[in-house]
């Protein structure tokens, strides 16, 4: 069964760019550009398998995303996506409950190793 | 001692202490980027404001630490223990000229001398790059603290032997794995970690303690460890770790320090003829022979039961033949158990193997398995540092302060071992009493040659030590130091001619002033923001208990109770308001530099007065205004003052003035930026606004200067006539006006052509208690600062008129515009009515003209400590911050000036 | 479903994700005789894991996946000290 992946940011080209790379690699995935509007396709019962999502973004950031994504989901692995000079944004991500995260910009390799290890059955 | 001095020596003394500390945290954590950023910025801070006295000595002692740090930050130079006691030492330094400023309010020219020798020190670091990368690369990463390692006999033979057989050219790691127990709320399997941790050999979940029984159990608490061998290089088992290093510890394990026969020892002995034949064979030369030893141990293994010690021995012998051919000491030692039944000691036979450390004995044994290996090699490490530390130059200034950090460092290393430290303490007491390193030295030779006889052969960097056997110093018993190394620098501050300082030593003495994290104080003024709320519900309370309940007594003591509660915890507001008070100097201070870069970029001559730093204001107040202050600062010195050649020709003096003034009146705080510049001309304002399309042609000539001059607040306006590096950075005035509004300030302008201009920032003196209107509208509920409302009424939906396009009532004879909160919020929704089909009306004031807002339902008033939107969020000028209820829930308070503007 | 409970027998196919542990924790609980069919399964959540080291329950039957049934027998039968 094919795991959904849920990916969240407000450039639609980051968007696309992974969205390419998890369908290639056989994920359904759903995307959201801010974390409001991803906060709210998850209070419909929306319930993907893992979920990437960029920090800085308008309306609901990252971090209060996965502030209130913890609320509904408890064990779901979420990853973020950061810069390489945002080290201090990772901890007080995985201080809220990310997973880990990723180093902008993401390639497919990369993506799907970080993957293999945070998703068991894929 | 002028304000500002004070500050500096304030905050000056807080940077030196989370240097330090920053610094001993490196120790650990050599790879920190993030703490290598913070130390820099640190470094730079104190760089910076060091600058603005007139400390020369100081500011070159702490450029070239910064350089340093800049290098180190970059990878030019790699992190070491050298470097890091190069920086604590200059730190010390610049520790001891605050003590020189703060008691004689300058500095001793002497210090010039040894201020160059450390800047010098500090740059003999710089250019070594290549070397010390290497060694960083080698040091790795330190594991976390409370990770115990699992005995190497409690490790299963069959793990072992795998491990021994497969541990390849990368070396070998027993990687212990902790998981932090919340992790399965963010996201993590550790299990499924485990399972896939590169180079896998073995790995085991071992319980951390008893189970609960199962009716007590929290099954998503994570109780597992997770133990396992690997043998992929070290740098991909860090990277794999990369989201959790905190909780695993990886460490190297000689494959040799594995072998370890394990079994009941109550068997028939082997036989004597294969014990000869074994011994035979590993003694001659011939490579044959081991094949033949092969052989016969195989054949002596089925002769054995498996569970048993000998046949133990028979499988490692056999492991070590295939695996290891040429360690025949080690397979000479194994025949041997064979007959003793006790475990061969083989630790010094993989002392030099590999990339793995010499896993002592003691990892055998119960008690010392407890400190890991990297930990001991890295007290080692320690210890060889401060032998360094002992062997420099004994004449600096800063001996003492040296001294007791050495013997602090080695009292600390002393108690991870177990150790004694009554002789370390002597050594100590006498080396400050002779003002000498000698007698630590003498100490430390000693004691490294009694721990590991290889380590005291490094007498590099201490060629004059003379190994002294006997430890027994003859020291009296008045001289022993009984408790440990502060004791000398309390004793010793008394002595006036005594340089003094250290750095642990002297933060336990200093200032009267208690340091509360931020976060704390925060945490309180939350809490009390919550108790004010939940106090409300008492009067409810008390109604409920009277109308709906009946009993009137009841309500009454409720009532006595309440007012007991709502007067402490007014009180507690108050105290707690007072401890956030800090003073504008926090703001101001940064100022002096700023204009100074700034004049001289701009080639004018600005003389900069600062009045009233003292005063106080809430730390939120004043966060606020640093940003609005520094736009303010920086308009003023673009467009404000002139050159010196345009002043002399305006007839004035060729040095700007600018002025800073800040005051406290009432609840409210003043702060004044005068400027005595060529002021802000009403008519080009006029024009530029017309230009701009900010105001239409028809009131040009109907509005008064004054109104001229406010229109530099409008949103999108700017005077200059060119976009300048420092202030026309498209953001206006307007933006320092939203920025107050959001803390209940203002801003006024009066300015005079030619003579200058006045900015006046009034700002509440704190943030406390805001009454907030609760209004109802599309079934969701929104605060209103009670401020702004000028009354509540019920507009029948008869009353409501539309005049060009515009809905309009009429109150008390007056025309009034009205507009529906849904749509000042862009929700697509009508306002309800009520079963009279009458509209809620707030009526609020725009300017001095009332406009009413039409909502679906007015609710309760409540007390609300407000805060503003964090982060990103603080972007929408919409909402002046939120509240949380007493309910719990969130109220998002509105910024109307704002929504109506 | 990756678990299904029958009378006597709980069945642990596939990957056995976190929100299971809770279920199987009282049934486990609720069943101290019960026995774990693990045939099928390829992975057990680190939740899931704790709940049979703590419940010991019997095995009807180990992975037919060798390298993960050598984890589960070494965490569920292994009788020694734990730490």
């Amino acid at each position: 069964m094919a795991k959904t992946i849920f990916v969240i940011d407000d450039s639609s080209v980051i968007l696309m760019s992974i969205k390419q790379i998890l369908e290639m690699g056989g994920f359904n995935v759903e995307t959201a550009k801010d974390g409001q509007e991803a906060f709210n396709k998850l209070k419909t019962g929306f319930k993907p398998d893992l979920i990437i999502t960029d920090i800085n973004m308008p309306i609901m950031n990252g971090i209060e995303f996965i502030k209130n994504a913890r609320t509904l989901l408890r064990f779901t692995p979420i990853l973020v996506l950061t810069t390489e000079s945002q080290a201090a944004k990772r901890d007080e991500a995985k201080k809220l409950g990310a997973t880990g995260w990723l180093v902008k910009p993401v390639g497919g390799p990369d993506l799907l190793k970080v993957l293999k290890q945070v998703l068991p059955g894929v | 001692m002028n304000q500002l001095l004070r500050q500096f020596l304030l905050e000056g003394r807080d940077l030196l202490q989370s240097i330090g500390e920053k610094l001993i945290a490196l120790e650990s954590t050599p790879d920190s980027q993030e703490l290598m950023t913070e130390l820099f910025r640190a470094v730079h801070t104190l760089k910076g404001n060091s600058g603005l006295f007139q400390f020369p000595e100081m500011t070159h002692v702490l450029h070239a630490c910064e350089d340093l740090m800049d290098a180190v930050r970059d990878h030019r130079v790699a992190y070491s223990q050298e470097l890091a006691d190069r920086l604590l030492e200059a730190m010390d330094f610049v520790s001891l000229l605050f003590d020189n400023i703060e008691k004689e309010g300058g500095l001793d020219p002497a210090q010039s001398e040894p201020a160059a020798k450390i800047s010098s020190s500090l740059r003999d670091l710089i250019p070594a790059a290549e070397e010390a990368r290497k060694e960083r690369q080698a040091a790795g990463t330190l594991a976390a603290q409370d990770i115990i390692l699992p005995a190497i006999s409690d490790l299963p033979e069959e793990a072992r032997l795998t491990a021994f057989r497969a541990a390849g050219d990368n070396g070998l790691h027993l990687i212990v794995y902790r998981p932090d127990k919340e992790c399965f709320f963010k996201g993590e399997d550790p299990f499924f970690q485990a399972r896939n941790v590169p180079g896998l050999l073995w790995g085991r979940a071992v319980a951390r303690s008893a189970w609960p029984p199962l009716a007590k159990m929290d099954c998503y608490r994570c109780q597992l460890d997770f133990h396992v061998f690997s043998n992929a290089p070290r740098a991909e088992i860090v990277e794999y770790f990369r989201y959790v290093p905190d909780e695993v510890s990886i460490t190297p394990i000689s494959p040799m320090a594995l072998v370890l026969p394990q079994g009941h020892q109550n068997e028939v002995p082997v036989s004597r003829d294969f014990i000869a034949e074994a011994n035979r064979i590993l003694e001659s030369t011939a490579n044959t022979g081991v094949g033949v030893l092969k052989a016969l141990v195989q054949k002596q293994i089925e002769l054995f039961p498996a569970g048993g010690w000998i046949s133990s021995v028979l499988r490692w012998l056999l492991a070590l033949i295939e695996v290891r051919p040429n360690e025949r000491e080690a397979m000479r030692r194994l025949i041997c158990s064979l007959k003793t039944f006790t475990a061969p000691d083989l630790s010094d036979l993989y002392a030099d193997h590999g990339a793995a450390e010499p896993v002592p004995k003691a990892s055998m044994g119960p008690v010392q398995s407890k400190l890991a290996e990297a930990d001991r090699i890295r007290i080692d490490e320690i210890i060889d540092a401060q032998a360094e530390v002992l062997a420099q130059d004994d004449r600096v200034p800063w001996l003492s302060g040296r001294l007791e950090s050495v013997g602090a460092s080695l009292a600390a290393c002393l108690s991870a071992l177990g150790e004694d430290p009554l002789e370390l303490e002597e050594a100590l007491a006498e080396a400050l009493e002779a003002k000498s390193a000698r007698p630590l030295r003498d100490w430390l030779t000693t004691f490294r040659e009694k721990r590991a006889p290889a380590l005291a052969q490094q007498p590099a960097a201490m060629p004059d030590v003379v190994p002294r056997k006997e430890v027994q110093h003859p020291a009296e018993p008045s001289k022993v130091l009984q408790t440990p190394s502060f004791e000398h620098s309390s004793t010793s501050a008394s002595e006036a001619s005594e340089v003094k300082f250290g750095r642990r030593a002297e933060d336990a003495l200093g200032s009267k002033v208690l340091k509360v994290d931020q976060a704390k104080i925060d945490r309180l003024m939350n809490l009390i923001g919550e108790m004010v709320v939940a106090k409300n519900a008492l009067p409810y309370l008390a109604d409920r208990a009277e109308k709906l309940y009946g009993v009137r007594k009841l309500s009454r003591e409720i009532k006595t109770q309440y007012a007991v509660i709502n007067r402490i915890a007014e009180e507690m507001q108050d105290a707690i308001m007072q401890v956030r008070m800090i003073p504008v100097s926090f703001v101001f201070q940064r100022f002096p530099r700023l204009v100074r870069d700034i004049s001289r970029k701009l080639g004018k001559e600005v003389e900069l007065v600062l009045q009233g730093e003292e005063t106080e204001a809430d730390k939120n107040i004043i966060e606020v205004l640093a940003d609005p202050l520094i736009h303010i600062v920086r308009n003023s010195l673009d467009h404000g003052l002139e050159t010196p050649d345009e002043r002399i020709a305006a007839g004035k003096s060729p040095t700007g003035r600018l002025v800073l003034a800040a005051r406290q009146e009432s609840d409210r705080v003043f702060i004044e930026i005068t400027d005595d510049g060529r002021g802000i001309d009403p008519v080009v304002v006029k024009r530029k606004a017309y230009e701009k399309g900010i105001i239409a042609e028809d009131r040009l000539d109907k509005i008064s200067d004054q109104e001229a001059i406010n229109l530099v607040f409008a949103a999108g306006f700017s005077t200059a006539e060119a976009v300048s590096e420092f202030s026309g950075r498209g953001v206006g005035l307007d933006v320092v006006r939203s920025a107050l509004e959001k803390v209940r300030g203002s801003v006024q302008l009066t300015s005079e052509v030619g003579k200058g201009t006045r900015l006046t920032l009034t700002l509440p003196l704190s943030m406390v208690v805001t009454k907030v209107m609760i209004v109802e509208s599309d079934r969701q509920i929104f605060g209103v600062p009670m401020e702004l409302v000028v009354e509540t009424v019920r507009v029948p939906r008869s009353e409501i008129r539309t005049i060009k396009k515009r809905q309009t009532t009429v109150l008390r004879g007056r025309i009034v515009p009205l507009i529906t909160l849904n749509k000042l919020l862009g929700i697509a929704a009508e306002p309800i009515a009520n079963d009279d089909d009458e509209i809620a009306t707030l009526v609020v004031k725009k300017g001095s003209e009332p406009v009413g807002i039409l909502v679906d339902n007015f609710r309760e008033t409540v007390d609300v400590i407000l805060k503003p939107l964090p982060g990103e969020l603080s972007k929408l000028s919409f909402y002046a911050g939120t509240a949380i209820l007493g309910d719990g829930s969130v109220l998002m308070v509105l910024n109307l000036k704002e929504l109506i503007r | 479903m990756t678990t299904v409970y029958k009378e006597s027998t709980v069945v642990l196919s596939e990957v056995v994700s976190v929100e299971e542990a809770e279920d199987l924790l009282e049934w486990l609980h609720a069943h101290p005789k019960g026995m774990v069919d693990l045939y099928d399964c390829v992975h057990l959540h680190t939740a899931v894991l704790q709940v049979l080291m703590a419940a010991r329950p019997s095995i009807a039957s180990w992975p037919k996946d060798a390298a993960f049934g050598a984890w589960l027998k070494a965490a569920l039968n292994d009788e020694k000290k734990e730490y």
